[in-house]
């Protein structure tokens, strides 16, 4: 089976800007030579620490970051799109196709719109009903999806709580029954008791609608709990991509481990985040010869020095390491 | 040995909406060489009760006349802002969640180091700057010599939160309040905090009030817990009491609610409902409207009292009866 969304060698820059006048525009990758594929209907997990380039990556598969290098390839049933090379026409049924969950509930929504304008807005902005009276259909449709009470439709977002306005977000990202969702840390501002049933509410509708999802957060044990697959990015770089039971039982990349060792366990009569990485993660701006990994590494070697490893195959996991012991 | 003692904290606020009760009958204490844990939702009154040490609520707050922040046998609540300076950096000193909201960006951090122990001794500009290199160099902040006289935006997140941590240390407080101290931090570097943090306290045998939403955090660093809703504590006890064998309603939920990268096939259960604001502060029991086991016309008419279940673990429901 070809996979649903193909990420071949791919690289994002931004601009460090120009140090003079005289000096020529400088730029920097924010996300270095990624390959990624997803399969369709999986939940993919994102992870990494701030700056690692998660959310760039995100933007870039909605096409909503331009690209300087490789490739994206989305493979819908009704044919295959290259976003490099999309037609204006081509270009607006793909964003109709995908969609991102704000990052958060209290500042993302507009305050003058009503709940319900704010949720028809991505149906208007694609021309995608005849009549306002089949948007409202549709708008009642998935707010009852999302549990929320539809005879508030009218109010403004600030009377809604986090945990609401968080379902406002997801009903406005689901109306246009997009295939692929990018939620970039949609639940990290909520409580937990709230989280719950934020997270419960994806999975059904994913279910139900066979979405795809690529989940952005650096909360591993709510990846843990609501994800497929698991990518784990460093410097602008993916590290390991694996099956979650995988990347949770036997995480291959040194990083990996390290991450999972540094997640506090709640079981108290098990002390486990006392032996951790040392250092900071490296600036991106100079990104180390060899491995990107090596400065905090406790399995390096002078050929991570040297030379930058790319992910291979190894048992289940893709896994981008030289030292890989069975 | 106590060196806190906190007696029937209870704080209206004063607001449009009239005087609304924020913390009810809030008593506990802190040990030295103790990390205390506070664990609750949103806007359970974790910050008042960390701030009511310190004395630094809005202006609105109203504290009733039966409150006691005991200090050396002083109540603190008694003393006039010139009185409270030692309890704000030296002898009680605070840790925040935003550690960019507590730099100044224009004024390099050595500058505020310093500036922050001539508040409260008596030191030459040149000792002062000494001892907040030892501090920045005790937290493991490399070149301490040189960095001290960067700007707070040229650290990253992690040394930011060091040198927050370093300035609030450098008074040597017998107490050090931390609020949400690596809310915005990545695991790692979190970890590295949590360990610091737990260095000090050992080195010192200072204690430390640990705020925080995540419950797995404090398995990890504190000795007790206190779990908070809607202004009161609902339960308390050792960290092993509240965590693996939880008693509340509340706690219960909140455990069972929580992701558990130990246990990634569990079912997550929310909590049903909201926390009512303020001014809807039910009366009776204040979870009432979200518990599983609500006893009609005992929870929504009486106010559980405090009671022990077993050494020093405490709750509030009427659930438990004597
Ligand atoms: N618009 C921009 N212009 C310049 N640099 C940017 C821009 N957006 C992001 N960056 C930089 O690109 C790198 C990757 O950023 P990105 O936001 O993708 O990281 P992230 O993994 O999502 O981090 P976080 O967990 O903090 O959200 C960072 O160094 C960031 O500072
Ligand atoms: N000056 C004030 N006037 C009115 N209400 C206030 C004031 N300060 C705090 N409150 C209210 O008191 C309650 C407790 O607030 P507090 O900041 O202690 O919550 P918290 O437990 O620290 O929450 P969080 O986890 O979000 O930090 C909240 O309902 C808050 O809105
Ligand atoms: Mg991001
Ligand atoms: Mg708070």
């Amino acid at each position: 089976m070809s996979s649903f969304i193909k990420v071949n060698n791919l690289d994002v820059q931004y601009s460090r800007g120009r140090r003079s006048l005289f000096e020529k525009e400088e730029f920097f990758k924010a996300v270095d030579n990624v390959n990624l594929s997803i399969n369709k209907g999986k939940i993919v997990g994102l992870v990494g620490e701030s700056g690692s380039g998660k959310s760039t990556l995100g933007r870039a598969l909605l096409g909503a970051k331009e690209f300087h290098h490789g490739s994206i390839h989305y493979n819908f049933e009704e044919g295959s799109i290259d976003l490099s090379n999309l037609s204006k026409k081509n270009l607006r049924d793909f964003r109709s196709k995908v969609q991102l969950i704000f990052q958060d509930p209290y500042n993302s929504l507009s305050p003058r719109m009503t709940v319900r304008d704010i949720i028809a807005e991505p149906l208007e902005a694609l021309g995608m009903t005849k009549s306002k009276s089949e948007t409202d259909n549709r708008v009642i449709e998935i707010a009852q999806k999302c549990q929320l009470n539809i005879n508030h439709l009218n109010r403004f977002p600030h009377s809604f709580s986090g945990g609401q306005r968080q379902r406002i977000s997801i009903a406005r990202s689901l109306i246009a029954q997009p295939e692929f969702i990018v939620a970039d840390e949609s639940v990290a501002a909520l409580d937990v008791s709230i989280q719950a049933g934020i997270l419960q509410l994806l999975k059904s509708i994913q279910n139900e609608m066979g979405l795809t999802i690529m989940f952005i957060s650096h909360d591993l044990s709510v990846i843990s709990n609501f994800c497929d697959e698991v990518a784990v990015m460093y410097l602008g770089k993916i590290v390991e991509y694996a099956p979650k039971n995988e990347i949770f039982l036997t995480p291959k990349h040194p990083y990996t481990q390290a991450l999972l060792n540094a997640v506090p366990s709640i079981n108290p009569h098990k002390k486990n985040i006392q032996k951790t990485l040392e250092g900071e993660i490296p600036s991106i701006y100079d990104r180390p010869q060899g491995c990107v990994f090596q400065s905090r590494c406790s399995k390096v070697t002078d050929q991570c020095r040297q030379n930058e490893p790319s992910l291979k195959k190894f048992h289940n996991h893709e896994v981008a390491c030289i030292n890989l012991d069975d | 040995m106590t060196l806190v003692k906190i007696e029937k904290l209870k704080i209206h606020f004063d607001t449009d909406e009239g005087q609304l009760l924020a913390l009810d009958d809030v008593s506990f204490n802190v040990d030295q060489g103790e990390i205390l844990g506070i664990a609750g939702e949103s806007g359970s009154g974790k910050s008042i009760t960390a701030k009511s040490l310190m004395q630094l609520n809005d202006e609105n707050a109203i504290y009733d006349q039966n409150s006691r922040v005991l200090y050396e046998n002083q109540n603190l609540l008694e003393l006039d802002d010139e009185k409270m300076i030692p309890y704000r950096g030296k002898i009680f000193s605070m840790v925040f969640q935003e550690p960019m909201a507590s730099f100044a960006p224009a004024i390099r951090i050595g500058d505020q180091m310093i500036e922050q122990l001539q508040i409260h001794e008596q030191l030459s500009d040149e000792a002062a700057r000494q001892r907040s290199i030892e501090a920045l160099t005790s937290v493991g902040i490399p070149n301490a010599k040189n960095l001290i006289d960067q700007y707070s935006y040229e650290f990253s997140g992690g040394m930011r939160q060091r040198a927050m941590i370093a300035m609030a240390l450098s008074t040597n407080p017998k107490l050090l309040i931390a609020d949400e101290p690596t809310t915005a931090l990545d695991v790692t570097i979190q970890a590295q905090i949590i360990n610091l943090i737990k260095k000090e306290v050992q080195d010192r045998n200072m204690g430390v009030i640990f705020i925080t939403h995540d419950l797995a955090l404090l398995a990890q660093t504190a000795d007790r817990i206190l779990i908070m809703y809607m202004g009161k504590i609902v339960e308390s006890g050792t960290v092993y009491q509240v965590l693996t064998n939880p008693q509340h309603p509340y706690t219960k939920a909140l455990i069972e609610s929580s992701p558990n990268i130990e246990n990634f096939q569990k079912k997550l259960l929310p909590i049903g409902g909201e926390v009512p604001l303020l001014k809807d502060r039910p009366q009776g029991c204040v979870f009432q409207n979200r518990c599983s086991q609500f006893i009609n016309n005992k929870c929504d008419k009486e106010s559980p009292l405090i009671k022990e279940i077993e050494d020093n673990h405490f709750i509030s429901c009427h659930l438990h009866h004597e």
